[in-house]
């Protein structure tokens, strides 16, 4: 528990020593502050595997008054993931030289985007979660905004639909607090009953991080905000910002939420899921863009995750959250890899279009090796971390006959997935009209690019000691 | 010390080929020699440990390596008859068609990531072939597909990147059809090891509809590497591609990798039983038939040699389907015989029409006049490979045909003879007009005032020996395979090992 | 080392590889098949091969394969040195002389196979390479010849294949012709009876043979009529059992198929104006009486019968003469010759019409004797018309021969000593056989009697009377419809098989419509972002709230 204390309280610590400090090499400050937090997230999630689930009350009061932290396995594997995908971005901040002009913002920002992340992964009560989403959206929304002039408009938009979203979320969470009293979610999951405020009041919750989370159809903010933002910040709104809001929405309807309730939601959270993966999917085809290519990517990827919470919801079948939570992680790696990837080469082009990538086998393969392995992920092929999660998720599936349509809608999605990622890999196979060498350019930031998709792909060889980690949890 | 062999055996056989590919990734284009080094150094390997594990399975030793992987299916390497059969075509293929691809690229562009990639694509050949459940079969068979997608689209051109776009519409989507098949035979039955009469067995009463809808949809995904008939039009496409890749892997590797997947899945995994019970494979007999006879038509209809060469592999590679589907040892025997068979004698032709391509930039049949006069030696292999097709003895493909045929009357589908006749016909139909051309006609220019292709002093001279070598050596293959069928070490005697051990009580 | 029966067709191959090297092999190719000789004089023990493809076995079991061997070997080495003289100036000899070893090969292999694998591997081998000497020539006709040529022999090709598998799983996986008594089911003969019919050139399966014969060189005209009919022929004896109760059925059949097509070939042939084609037809006549034994073996099926006695001889006689008459062909159009060359000629004619002393006289002899034992008695009568008749076609080819004397220029001069004496060899063959052959010899002496003289000798003179009338009234005809017919069904089955219409089967996604539609799709969602995001989330709060 102390660790993931440590994991947590390190970023914001080394926020604000950049910020009063401006110490002369930030970047090996926030690095070192990176690292630690990384190795205080691994151990935490070494010791939630020796000895359980733990918990802690902030001030030592005792439950509905205390900020009360839990530490469980599927928040200690997030954390890891935080902290490594956070590292890795730092780390590629740090060595990429487009990044330079927006350092010097970018830094105490998004370290504090982490450790709001790593409270909200600990946290379990809806006001703490409500605090920490107001500063990771907060965070996100300064981040986009480095890019400059371009990124303005998608910058306000979606800084008005989080507050949009807060404040349904607020509204639905006095509803519940005027109803039983407590905001704790262990102690709201002894409570609750299946009448029309708590159904209002988890609706509103609900629609509330659905728009955080860009879930479809209310994703209409990503693709502009994460294409236009910067690099790194890309990455890391994809990979972990729009995780969270996923995080308690599964931690509410599983829990909180009577079964009477969850289970109607759980189909309409599956189809939009599904709307999500289509027509996310379709959208990734068609557009002209790389970066844009790569947001849609996220819609229908989130597309996954919403999926797997809606029929776990719908059957009641805890086996989906380990698919869940395996999606999430894996979405990440391959997600940053993608966007760092895909930064990388639009920066070395100067264009945002899809044809730009010509000839880029030669020029940039190392870039390009990384998008096309992380995108195998994202396609789910095997043997990697996006494989081994789909293999969970389908499997339920395809026991009973009436649930085939699922699976069906499972393939469709695939090979919408693997269009958007082969349509940007064979372009790097085209004869660029100027021949060009390969740049010794920005080779490191390249192989920090590659190394979250080999990580992904890692991922499948332990496949076994993560799902255990999951069973523990779920048992 | 022997168990520790044979563990490591099967995973040495794939690294072999893997390590030196990955090596050749990082080389320069300049190290040439080290990477012509680095390859043969890997074919060499290859073949020894292959060749050590065919000893020891034909002794009766069993090999296997695993490592855990998904719930309830580990990733398995394992080496049995079958998978060997498969192992050591491509293996000896390899070794031909890597000096074959050293001569055909020599001074071109991207030759490291060429190399890289076509090690890969073996690796992945033979991890499929010794993939010892289907998990890992699944797992090779996608990265099959990855691997070989860049070398479809190593020219770079438009033409070739719309049919790498192609190739890979078809393989992908085969792919996901595999992996939902996967996927849903692991939830009613699990993922146990490939066994000799399946082991769908025990629930077969209780998930017919499962059943039924798993073998559709594997037949359907592997099928498409198979280029069976709905799905085959990625392996036309494909041909834009080097001539070494459209030799080894198009006529060989890929195609060989959808049926080789076939049999696994119908003798391993549902076995005949569980099938006859199910009463699946009459459709997949009847869409084989169709594809042999609509790929014949096809490629009657080409006029583009690669383009004929290709249709043609749509045709005969079907008879390796249909051999299985009949479920019979006789008709197990033809097909597990064609599939080496057919390998050899396409390799040739693949070979043939790249020396035409590359010495004298032949690519059409019209151009083919009087091509015997100038290139004597490719043009006999070809003849040697167009015959063999067709199914003349004593050349390879006659065996295949003789047992396939037996087959189709021993398990009581008399009609299926008629496929192969009409096949033969339309064969011949397709092929000895290309024989004419070369042999008896005119050709348009003497070659001795043709520009480019002043005639050589020696016979032997006629194209870059490291072209004509390896076309050589495959086409005496074809031919002393079907000669020596007989023999213990021919193609014919393995294959009927593995049936002896699948149909065995 | 010793000579063994799998040497017999290796050593055409080891001839053909060292002509590849030294290319002046090729006047010593008419060695090649010679050994056989030594091993028909000696008869080494049958040989299996297990190592090649499954049940091969080479050697002699009966008087069949054993004269056919014969002839095989003689017509092979006679015409490998007849044709050593006449390509010697060919541009593409080494093509000639390859096609001609590997179709030398084939047969020999047939011939002495004891299998049915062998059987078809050698047939094949023969069949195709002999494509190679069809097609050899330059120019359209041998073009045409060869393609209706290859067609036929593929499909022939093709049923064989289907009628070899449908018998080896009749007689339940047996590989050996000395096991093949079962019954024999009715697709697998008529398979086998068309596919091998289709080489061995009867009616109504003869339609390359009037083309091919006449635009192939002559030595290989020789070897196609001479050798390779008989293959066919010999297929036919070795894949089909006698007496069963299919072949007991089709027997008169097949009978009178034999029979209209001697008849049939003999008015086709003398329409003809090219010696060899006519000389082409006679052999399609000629191969009628060959079936006509056959058929007649089948309704006895008595393995001591004198009837295989009779296939053997006839095949060898007709394998000589014919071979003879195809050479004289080819000598005539080419070179002066002298009277004393025209008697020579005269010669095999006069056998092959039946001619007392002769091969001939003793197979007609034999024949007859034959027929008048078997239920086909009654068409007795019509065999002496047959002798008219092939004695009529024979003086219209001898006649045809002397015409194209005319067309030759001045200063050719007399034929090669070597293509001379090679001819001579076989031209002389019919008289010289029956003193060394026993079984002719032993017919010989019967047909000396009176009776059996003038049976003989009143179809020939019958004929000379007629061919001198209708020479008097010089009869113009022309009836080169049947020989287009052919032609024209090969060309036209190539174009059906071109433009057979069938679907591509490649799915096309038209994008160009929707791309506008998604456009305003996606401008309207992008300017309009808050506004649409704000009320879908509303609408999602208001039905969920509705639907629960």
């Amino acid at each position: 528990m102390n660790a993931a204390l440590v994991s947590m309280v390190v970023p914001f610590f080394a926020a604000m020593l950049v910020l009063m400090w401006r110490p002369r090499q930030q970047s090996w400050l926030v690095i070192v502050a990176s690292i630690v937090s990384l190795l205080a997230a691994v151990m935490a999630l070494l010791s939630v595997i020796d000895s359980g689930p733990q918990s802690l009350n902030l001030g030592g009061w005792e439950s509905p008054l205390a900020i009360r932290f839990q530490l469980m396995p599927v928040n200690a594997l997030l954390i890891v993931t935080t902290a490594v995908i956070h590292l890795i971005v730092v780390c590629f901040a740090a060595s990429s030289h487009h990044c330079q002009p927006i350092k010097q913002a970018f830094w105490p920002l998004a370290l504090l985007l982490h450790g709001s992340l790593v409270a909200l992964w600990l946290s379990m009560d809806l006001f703490n979660w409500y605090v920490t989403l107001e500063l990771l959206g907060l965070a996100a929304v300064a981040l986009v905004t480095l890019a400059g002039q371009k990124a303005l408009r998608a910058a306000l938009d979606y800084l008005l639909l989080s507050l949009f979203a807060s404040l349904t979320y607020l509204l639905g969470v006095v509803m519940l607090y005027g109803q039983y009293g407590t905001l704790d979610i262990a102690l709201l999951a002894t409570l609750t009953e299946a009448d029309r405020v708590t159904q209002t009041a988890l609706l509103l919750i609900s629609a509330g991080l659905m728009l955080k989370a860009a879930l479809w159809p209310l994703h209409l903010w990503l693709p502009a905000a994460h294409s236009s933002a910067p690099t790194p910040v890309s990455a890391l709104l994809s990979a972990l910002v729009v995780k969270a809001p996923l995080f308690i929405l599964w931690l509410l309807w599983s829990r909180v939420a009577p079964s009477e309730l969850a289970v109607p939601m759980g189909f309409w959270l599956a189809l939009l899921g599904g709307g999500a993966l289509l027509i996310g999917g379709w959208s990734a085809c068609r557009t002209p863009h790389l970066k844009t290519l790569v947001a849609y990517s996220t819609v229908a990827q989130l597309g996954y995750g919403l999926l797997a919470l809606g029929l776990l919801l719908h059957w009641q079948l805890n086996d989906l959250q380990a698919a869940l939570w395996l999606f999430v992680v894996a979405h990440a790696m391959a997600k940053t890899s993608m966007f760092l990837a895909a930064g990388e080469i639009q920066a070395a082009t100067g264009k945002k279009r899809l044809n730009s990538l010509r000839g880029m086998t030669l020029t940039m393969p190392v870039a390009l090796f990384a998008f096309a392995v992380a995108g195998g992920s994202l396609i789910g092929l095997p043997p990697s971390g996006g494989f081994i999660a789909k293999w969970l998720l389908i499997q339920p599936m395809l026991i009973e006959p009436a649930y085939w349509p699922w699976a069906l809608l499972v393939i469709i999605a695939t090979l919408l997935s693997a269009a958007y990622v082969f349509r940007v890999v064979s372009q790097g196979f085209r004869q660029s009209s100027v021949s060009a060498t390969a740049s010794e350019h920005g080779k490191s930031a390249q192989w920090l690019a590659l190394l979250p998709a080999i990580l992904v792909w890692l991922m499948a060889l332990f496949s076994e000691p993560l799902l255990q980690l999951m069973d523990v949890f779920s048992a | 010390m022997m168990t520790d062999i044979q563990t490591i055996l099967p995973v040495a056989i794939v690294l072999s080929s893997l390590i030196p590919g990955l090596l050749i990734f990082s080389l320069k284009e300049s190290q040439h020699r080290l990477r012509i080094t680095l390859n043969l150094a890997g074919v060499f390997s290859k073949l020894l440990l292959v060749g050590w594990m065919l000893h020891g399975v034909s002794q009766g030793q069993q090999f296997s390596f695993s490592i855990t992987f998904l719930p309830g299916a580990d990733l398995i390497l394992q080496g049995d008859a079958l998978s060997l059969q498969f192992v050591a075509l491509s293996s000896v293929l390899w070794l031909a068609t890597t000096i074959y691809a050293i001569g055909y690229l020599e001074g071109s562009a991207f030759r490291s990531r060429f190399f890289g990639y076509f090690s890969l694509c073996v690796s992945a050949t033979v991890g499929l072939a010794l993939a010892g459940n289907l998990v890992t079969f699944l797992v090779f068979y996608e990265l099959l597909t990855l691997a070989t997608f860049p070398l479809v689209v190593h020219r770079g051109t438009d033409a070739a990147i719309r049919a790498g776009k192609v190739y890979l519409a078809y393989t992908v989507s085969g792919g996901v059809l595999v992996l939902m098949g996967v996927a849903l035979l692991h939830a009613l039955a699990g993922t146990p090891d490939f066994i000799p009469g399946g082991y769908l067995s025990p629930v077969v009463d209780q998930h017919q509809a499962g059943l039924t809808l798993a073998f559709v949809l594997m037949v359907l995904g592997l099928g498409v590497k198979a280029a069976l008939l709905p799905v085959h039009g990625w392996l036309p496409q494909a041909m834009v591609a080097p001539a070494p890749v459209s030799a080894l892997l198009h006529a060989v590797a890929v195609v060989k990798a959808g049926a080789f997947g076939i049999i696994r899945l119908v003798y391993d995994v549902y076995g005949i039983e569980t099938l006859s019970i199910l009463q699946l494979t009459q459709g997949l007999m009847i869409l084989a038939a169709a594809t042999i006879i609509y790929g014949s038509i096809r490629a009657l209809q080409q006029t583009e040699i690669k383009k004929r060469l290709a249709y043609s592999t749509v045709s005969q590679v079907s008879y390796i389907t249909l051999g299985v589907a009949m479920l019979g040892p006789i008709a197990a025997i033809g097909a597990l015989v064609h599939l080496v068979h057919q390998g050899l004698m396409k390799i040739t032709l693949f070979f043939c029409a790249g020396n035409f391509a590359e010495t004298l930039n032949i690519h059409h049949i019209r151009e083919m006049n009087g091509l015997g006069q100038r290139m004597p030696l490719t043009m006999a292999a070809f003849t040697v490979g167009a015959l063999g097709m067709i199914g003349v003895p004593p050349i390879a493909g006659f065996i295949s045909k003789w047992y396939l045929g037996l087959g189709a009357l021993e398990t009581g589908q008399p009609w299926i003879l008629w496929v192969f006749v009409g096949s033969g016909l339309l064969n011949a139909a397709y092929f000895l007009p290309l024989l004419y051309r070369g042999w008896f006609a005119k050709p348009a220019v003497e070659w001795a005032a043709h520009p480019q292709a002043r005639r050589p002093a020696s016979v032997w001279n006629e194209t870059h020996w490291m072209l004509l070598w390896p076309t050589l050596f495959t086409a005496l293959l074809a031919i002393v395979t079907g000669i020596l069928a007989g023999s213990d070490f021919s193609p014919l005697a393995w294959a009927q090992l593995i049936v002896a051990r699948e149909f065995a009580p | 080392m010793m000579l063994d029966w799998w040497h017999i067709p290796l050593i055409p191959l080891l001839f053909w590889l060292l002509m590849m090297r030294w290319p002046s092999v090729s006047n010593w190719i008419w060695l090649a098949p010679l050994p056989g000789l030594f091993l028909l004089w000696h008869g080494p023990a049958n040989i299996e091969l297990p190592m090649l493809w499954p049940g091969a076995a080479l050697g002699i079991d009966s008087p069949v394969n054993h004269y056919f061997l014969l002839l095989s070997i003689v017509l092979w080495s006679i015409a490998s040195l007849f044709a050593s003289v006449k390509q010697r100036n060919d541009v593409h000899r080494l093509r000639f002389w390859s096609f001609w070893l590997w179709s030398m090969t084939g047969n020999l292999l047939l011939v002495i196979a004891l299998d049915p694998a062998s059987f078809y591997v050698g047939f094949t081998l023969m069949s195709l390479a002999a494509y190679g000497l069809v097609a050899h020539q330059p120019g359209p006709l041998p073009r045409q010849a060869g393609r209706l040529y290859l067609q036929l022999a593929v499909l022939g090709e093709m049923l064989i294949y289907a009628g070899l598998i449908l018998r080896v799983h009749e007689t339940g996986g047996l590989l050996s012709f000395s096991d093949w008594q079962q019954p024999i089911g009715w697709l697998t003969a008529v398979c086998l009876l068309t596919g091998f019919g289709l080489k061995a050139g009867f009616w109504p399966l003869h339609l390359w043979l009037p083309l091919a014969h006449p635009v192939a060189p002559t030595a290989a005209s020789a070897v196609l009529s001479g050798a390779m009919l008989k293959a066919g022929i010999l297929g036919i004896w070795q894949f089909i059992p006698a007496d069963t109760p299919t072949t007991v059925a089709l027997g008169p059949v097949v009978f009178f198929i034999g029979l209209f097509g001697a008849f049939y070939a003999v008015v086709a042939g003398l329409l003809q104006q090219q010696a060899k084609t006519v000389l082409a037809f006679s052999s399609v006549s000629q191969m009628g009486y060959l079936l006509m034994i056959i058929a007649m073996f089948w309704m006895t099926g008595d393995a001591t019968s004198s009837l295989i006695i009779l296939l053997a001889m006839y095949g060898l006689h007709h394998a000589v003469a014919k071979a003879a008459l195809f050479m004289g062909a080819g000598l005539a159009s080419s070179r002066r010759l002298s009277p004393w060359h025209w008697g020579l000629m005269t010669l095999p004619a006069l056998a092959l019409a039946g001619l007392p002393l002769t091969t001939g006289a003793s197979v007609k002899y034999l024949f007859k004797d034959a027929v008048s034992d078997s239920m086909f008695a009654l068409s007795l009568p019509l065999l002496s018309i047959g002798s008219m008749a092939t004695a009529l076609l024979l003086i219209r080819a001898l006649l045809l021969m002397k015409q194209s004397q005319q067309n030759i220029s001045k200063n050719a001069g007399a034929p090669e000593a070597v293509a001379l004496s090679s001819w001579l060899v076989l031209s002389l063959a019919p008289i010289v056989i029956p003193l060394m052959v026993d079984e002719f010899r032993h017919q010989l002496t019967q047909t000396m009697q009176l009776q059996a003289l003038t049976g003989l000798l009143w179809p020939i003179i019958l004929a000379t009377v007629i061919a001198a009338i209708v020479s008097r009234l010089s009869l113009k005809t022309s009836f080169k419809a049947k020989l287009f017919a052919g032609r024209w069904l090969s060309l036209r089955l190539r174009y059906c098989l071109i433009h057979f219409p069938v679907p591509e089967w490649v799915i096309r996604l038209k994008l160009d419509g929707w791309r506008k539609v998604e456009r305003s799709i996606n401008k309207f969602s992008s300017v309009g972002t808050l506004p649409i995001t704000i009320g879908l989330t509303f609408l999602m709060m208001l039905s969920w709230t509705m639907l629960f």
